[in-house]
């Protein structure tokens, strides 16, 4: 529910997008602190809760969404040397490219979040095949 | 009026009269402003920033500034520009100004409000604020495709 900012655990900072979570606000407050406290723990936990939001039943778009979005953050956080973790997102990222082209016609045709027309011609289609060709592993 | 839902509150012209409503988007023709940071345009899912973003009185933010330049305390920006706490804390900021903006009252059911919301075009640091009517900035996720900003220090 953290990861997705469902019941009770949206995080919200200053994000003005409309996000259903501000990723970002969850990184930065909760997630790199507990990444300090707990960096050895921190790894299985992190794909074991990305994987089951592959796989979220009540909103399976939204599961994908967040999972782009935290393995995005996660990879940025690293590059920028925030967080020191040993950690290879390739799998995860291989794994989200292929989901993301069995669910290609409903994320073409969802229209939230990065989908809304003023950002994206395609649905969330275009922004995260984006997301997926800039990530830095 | 503060406790109505996030999600279904109402239009500000059921509760603002046209003149208050006139007088507060006419202040916004000396131009108004943003913050932003390196974060903010950093995730390739979006490469424009919100069209209907909140915005605030140029000479708001050149008081908040000035104000934020001798604390340098993050918690007075947060407070004055109605964001959580912490969310600016050491961070790169800049602040990108808008001539003759195209501004609307916000109704608070724009994306992202917060609990500090208040109703009536104010920060819950009682500063001018507005939201951008539909107007395109791109950043392509790099500041190096943005012109009029500045860093905030």
């Amino acid at each position: 529910m953290f990861l997705l900012g469902e019941k009770g655990y949206k995080c919200i900072g200053r994000n003005d997008m409309g996000e259903p979570n501000d990723y970002l606000f969850c990184w930065e407050s909760e997630i790199i602190p507990y990444i300090k406290e707990n960096p050895k723990k921190f790894k299985d936990i992190f794909f074991n809760a990305l994987h089951e939001l592959f796989f979220y039943k009540k909103d399976k778009i939204l599961g994908i969404y967040s999972v782009a979005n935290h393995v995005f953050w996660c990879s940025y956080f690293i590059n920028k040397a925030s967080i020191n973790l040993d950690i290879d997102l390739t799998e995860i990222i291989n794994e989200l490219s292929i989901i993301v082209d069995l669910n290609k016609d409903a994320l073409r045709k969802d229209k939230r979040w990065a989908g809304a027309e003023w950002n994206s011609n395609n649905g969330l289609l275009e922004p995260i095949r984006r997301l997926l060709s800039r990530i830095v592993t | 009026m503060c406790k109505l839902d996030a999600k279904g509150k109402p239009l500000p012209e059921k509760y603002l009269n046209a003149d208050y409503i006139q007088n507060h988007l006419k202040k916004f023709d000396e131009g108004a402003a943003f913050i932003f940071t390196l974060e903010d345009i950093a995730n390739p899912l979006y490469k424009i920033f919100n069209p209907k973003k909140f915005v605030l009185l140029k000479s708001d933010m050149e008081k908040i500034i000035t104000k934020y330049k001798a604390t340098k305390n993050t918690d007075f920006l947060e407070d004055a520009l109605g964001y959580k706490r912490g969310s600016l804390k050491n961070k790169e900021i800049f602040v990108y100004e808008i001539e003759s903006p195209v501004v609307k009252i916000p109704s608070g059911n724009e994306g992202g409000v917060n609990e500090l919301w208040i109703p009536g075009g104010k920060t819950s640091g009682s500063y001018n604020e507005a939201v951008l009517n539909d107007v395109i900035i791109t950043h392509n996720n790099s500041i190096e495709n943005l012109s009029n900003y500045t860093p905030f220090d």
